[in-house]
């Protein structure tokens, strides 16, 4: 009964979308909090998608059910709509790990090789790149997104549609405000839980640096 | 009637001679003994690692390599393989570099990881713990490591995703073969696609045009149906074998007609009538007759080059029959020259007879024994022994600029060209390339270029090297211990696989693996671990004690998962490791291609083993010279006084350093064929010197056989300069500009002209 409602409301919601001229992730964004103000994910999404490069500095948590202590790392991520994301870890080797439309790979003196990526764990690490790129429409292909609000602040959780082709991958979490991206949180079957906070964020123009093309593929 | 009597007596004995040697000729079966392709220079297998590497070089020749960009690569190589599968030509066929699924290789590593991967592991930790001992035992230590490399690991941004893998997996073998597939060839790269010939396209010449022509049909059907493909590239040894026959036999065709062409119209020319040269070349064809009748008789096996390199003798030969037909009324005087300087080249070529390589054997009792033929059939062949009026040349042939040069003049000129010759000399440096021999093909080239660079990336810095043994893990061994010795690193799969000997060590600590084993716990706990998360790790453990405790049982295990391992590997890549029906299996690996190859491993690639042997060749040929060039000067000092034997030696000494200086100055290299060149050209300006000498020591004027010889050698040789062939050039460049500098020196030595 459930589910009939939450179709015939997503469709409800569509119309509306499609009858103003909304992008139609907005419009799934709609119906998955509808006691957002108006405009407020559209807003949301709008600016999200528009972003065409990031640089942050984030802070990854790495919790496993292998290790009381969990990993911390932390580094630059970039991201650009046209190369994909970046993540450069200031480890003592100066990891950067690229994630694009090519698949995950990790950069080693200028030269990309392919990381080996079981195939159950590949799905958590392409999340990142949907995370800024933000395609809705594509999302809501593959998971079940539910929205919040408090203020101008936001939080998208993303849950697979089905678990088979995400192997391990159980629940996304994304928090920002308006156009920022803040933490991502990714939990993984069998209590595996990576959070990356990012702050000191830069966009667009302002974003690229001089070495820009040198941190991806 | 006594004259006519014996002049029928030297026709027949000229004619029995010739028959001789035409009936022994006959009854070669010239399929069986004449070699032809540089791969049949290389060393006859002598066991079985030599059957092995001549099967793989033999497999790397039939090889053929596609690679192109396109939109669907998958379905676009899969199609080309089932097309390719369809020819006639074609045994075999495959996409990528013939490794499969790289992720299947892996996984295969990893099922066989406590055997294959665990031994090499436990001698390294071994080794590291010898090195720095620690107060604690090694099993503590060891379990310590362990767990803080595991630590690290964790730490890691690479480990991603990997932590579940590293749980089953404590040791961290599992990175080993990811290493290694990252080494692979093609595993980085987009697909391309293999073919194997059925026929070695080395051997089978004649079908190499109809297999090209069956491939470019393929491959255009295949391309109109999948308009996505673009900038298809594809290489192999065919293509080259094909395009250098094909170009070769128009190259030598031309040079051939254009050379001949000439010698008849300057030789002709200079002798009145081009009919009059046939009497020349008839002890030239007496000469290579003999020559080539002797070493068909030495030898069971002759290679061409030998009688390529042999190619002196016909340079030489005819030299003898233009001093005795242009001899001017001094038979005698002619006669003793000829002698002098026949017997002494004969002599010089005999020396590399004592060569430990055949081929060179061979060419010394080419020459030997051709020259031998060409004077005894300059002696019986009536019409060069006949007085007939003196032949003279156009004063314009004479050079009478130098004639009126004061004698001060005359040695700086000499002194001058010698010390450039020398400045060149050491400019320049040996260059040992089998390509020499080849035309370039700069299409082909870029075509090779292109699939290498698609498949294995940069392959220029690198050479492949194999070790065979009775065993895949015997082969690794030999490599293992090989690369030791010379401090080579040893990569890819051979650096993975255990050696017996590393088995055998490990067997011996297997009551250390289980104190390890019960370490391990503890020390998981101490470093944040949560060591029931690693439970079906240690239970691993403890299951595979029972077969580390027997030697032989593990050796079997070890080398039957590398046997599973090897089929993996097929086409291109099929030379990295495999095992014949026997027990002979192979390895390879690649080593800086500058680095020697130590024994026991040896080149795979057939032109990294050629430019050795080329090296060897020529440095024997080189000391083999030296030391005839020497004994022939020396013994001549028995002849002439110590003035006419500094004469004698100075031509073509002066001539030698003249030509390979200038150009070795020129190029910055000098290769075999300069040598070669430069050895025939000794004995060619030689004889002028001899002839020179010697008429100037009895007082005759300049014999004019000199002249007409040199400028019938100098359009001959001049002409194959010109070739695009490196090696053939280099031989005509460097014999056409010694004969030149001989000229000049004997017309600086002439006496002085006054005006009046």
């Amino acid at each position: 009964m459930g589910a009939l409602v939450s179709t015939i409301a997503r469709s409800a919601g569509l119309i509306v979308a499609i009858s103003f001229g909304l992008p139609v992730g907005a419009a799934e964004l709609l119906v998955i909090d509808p006691d957002a103000p108006a405009g407020f994910w559209t807003e949301v999404q709008g600016s999200l998608a528009g972003t065409e490069a990031v640089r942050a500095e984030f802070q990854e948590r790495r919790e496993n059910p292998f290790r009381r202590r969990p990993a911390m790392l932390g580094g630059t991520i970039r991201f650009d709509r046209e190369r994909g994301l970046s993540l450069h870890y200031d480890t003592v080797f100066g990891s950067i790990i690229v994630i694009d439309a090519a698949g995950i790979a990790r950069k080693v003196d200028g030269e990309s090789r392919a990381l080996p990526i079981p195939e159950s764990e590949r799905a958590a690490q392409e999340v990142l790149l949907d995370a800024f790129q933000m395609d809705f429409a594509s999302l809501s292909t593959r998971f079940e997104i539910a929205g919040e609000h408090d203020q101008s602040r936001w939080l998208l959780r993303l849950t697979p549609r089905e678990t088979r082709p995400m192997g391990r991958l159980r629940r996304v979490t994304l928090e920002g405000t308006g156009r920022v991206l803040e933490r991502l949180t990714i939990e993984q079957e069998g209590n595996n839980r990576i959070r990356i906070s990012l702050d000191q964020h830069q966009f667009d123009e302002e974003a690229r640096d001089a070495e820009w093309g040198t941190w991806f593929r | 009637m006594k004259a006519i009597v014996r002049a029928g007596m030297r026709t027949g004995l000229l004619l029995l001679a010739v028959a001789l040697c035409g009936f022994s000729l006959s009854q070669v079966e010239w399929g069986d003994r004449l070699e032809e392709s540089v791969t049949d220079l290389l060393p006859s297998p002598g066991g079985a690692a030599d059957a092995v590497l001549a099967e793989r070089r033999e497999a790397e020749g039939r090889l053929l390599l596609f690679v192109w960009e396109g939109t669907d690569a998958e379905a676009e190589a899969e199609d080309l393989v089932e097309r390719l599968e369809g020819s006639v030509f074609i045994a075999e066929a495959g996409t990528g570099y013939g490794i499969g699924d790289p992720e299947s290789l892996a996984a295969d590593f990893f099922a066989n990881r406590h055997v294959l991967l665990l031994p090499r592991w436990w001698k390294e930790h071994r080794n590291a713990f010898q090195e720095a001992p620690s107060d604690v035992d090694f099993s503590r230590w060891l379990a310590e490591e362990t767990v803080a490399r595991l630590g690290a690991f964790f730490e890691a941004p690479e480990s991603f995703g990997q932590e579940a893998i590293a749980a089953t997996d404590p040791l961290l073998l599992f990175l080993r073969p990811i290493a290694l597939r990252e080494e692979l060839p093609g595993s980085q790269r987009g697909l391309s696609v293999w073919a194997s010939l059925r026929a070695d396209p080395i051997r089978a010449v004649a079908s190499q045009a109809a297999v090209i022509s069956e491939l470019e049909q393929i491959l255009a059907e295949w391309e109109r149906d999948w308009p996505s493909v673009e900038g298809i590239h594809w290489s192999g040894a065919l293509r080259f074998a094909e395009a250098s026959r094909r170009e070769m036999q128009k190259e030598v065709t031309w040079l051939n007609i254009l050379s001949l062409g000439l010698v008849l119209v300057v030789g002709g020319g200079l002798l009145g009538s081009p009919l009059r040269l046939v009497h020349l070349l008839i002890p030239v064809a007496i000469g290579l007759l003999s020559g080539l009748t002797l070493v068909t008789l030495v030898f069971p096996q002759v290679h061409l080059l030998a009688l390529v390199l042999g190619s002196v003798l016909a340079g030489v030969a005819i030299d003898y029959g233009t001093h005795l037909y242009l001899q001017n009324g001094k038979r005698v005087l002619v006669w003793r020259a000829l002698l002098l300087s026949a017997s002494s080249t004969i002599g010089g070529y005999l020396i590399l007879t004592f060569s430990s390589l055949e081929v060179i054997a061979q060419a010394g009792v080419f020459v030997a024994g051709g020259l031998t033929g060409a004077l005894v059939a300059c002696a019986l062949y009536a019409p060069l022994n006949r007085d007939r009026p003196p032949v003279r040349l156009s004063s314009r042939l004479v050079a009478p600029w130098f004639s009126r040069l004061p004698v001060g003049g005359r040695i700086s000129i000499a002194v001058l060209a010698v010390l450039l010759g020398m400045v060149g000399l050491v400019c320049s440096s040996w260059q040992d390339d089998v390509r020499h021999l080849d035309l370039r093909h700069a299409e082909l080239e870029e075509a090779l270029e292109a699939v290498l660079g698609a498949t294995v990336g940069e392959g220029n810095g690198w050479q492949s090297v194999i070790a065979v043994g009775p065993g895949i893990l015997e082969a690794a061994s030999q490599m293992a211990q090989a690369s030791h010795q010379a401090s080579l690193e040893t990569r890819g799969i051979a650096a993975l696989l255990p050696t017996p000997e590393m088995l055998r060590e490990f067997s011996a600590d297997a009551d250390e693996w289980l104190a390890f084993i019960d370490r391990l716990p503890d020390a998981l706990a101490n470093e944040a671990f949560v060591p029931e998360a690693f439970a079906d790790a240690l239970r691993d453990f403890e299951e595979f004690h029972p077969l580390l405790a027997q030697p032989a049982a593990l050796q079997e295990q070890a080398e039957q998962a590398a046997e599973e391992l090897a089929a993996h590997f097929r086409g291109p890549s099929s030379s990295v490791i495999g095992k014949r029906l026997g027990d002979d299996a192979w390895l390879s690996m690649l080593i800086p291609a500058d680095e020697t190859v130590p024994a026991p491993l040896q080149a795979l690639d057939v032109r990294t083993e050629l430019n050795r042997l080329l090296q060897v060749w020529r440095e024997e040929i080189q000391w083999l010279a030296i030391v005839g060039i020497v004994v022939v000067l020396l013994v001549l000092r028995v002849f002439f006084g110590w003035r006419n034997w500094a004469r004698v030696c100075a031509v073509p000494l002066g001539s030698l350093v003249c030509a390979l200086g200038f150009w070795g100055g020129v190029t910055g290299e000098l290769q075999l064929f300069h040598l070669v060149a430069a050895l025939l050209g000794f004995c060619v300006t030689f004889d002028y010197a001899v002839f020179f000498v010697s008429s100037a020591a009895a007082r005759v004027e300049y014999p004019v056989s000199i002249r007409v010889s040199a400028m019938t050698t100098f359009v001959a040789f001049g002409v194959l300069a010109f070739s695009r062939i490196p090696a053939v050039s280099a031989l005509g460049g460097t014999v056409a500009l010694m004969v030149v500098t001989a000229i000049v020196a004997l017309e600086l030595m002439r006496p002085v002209e006054t005006s009046s």
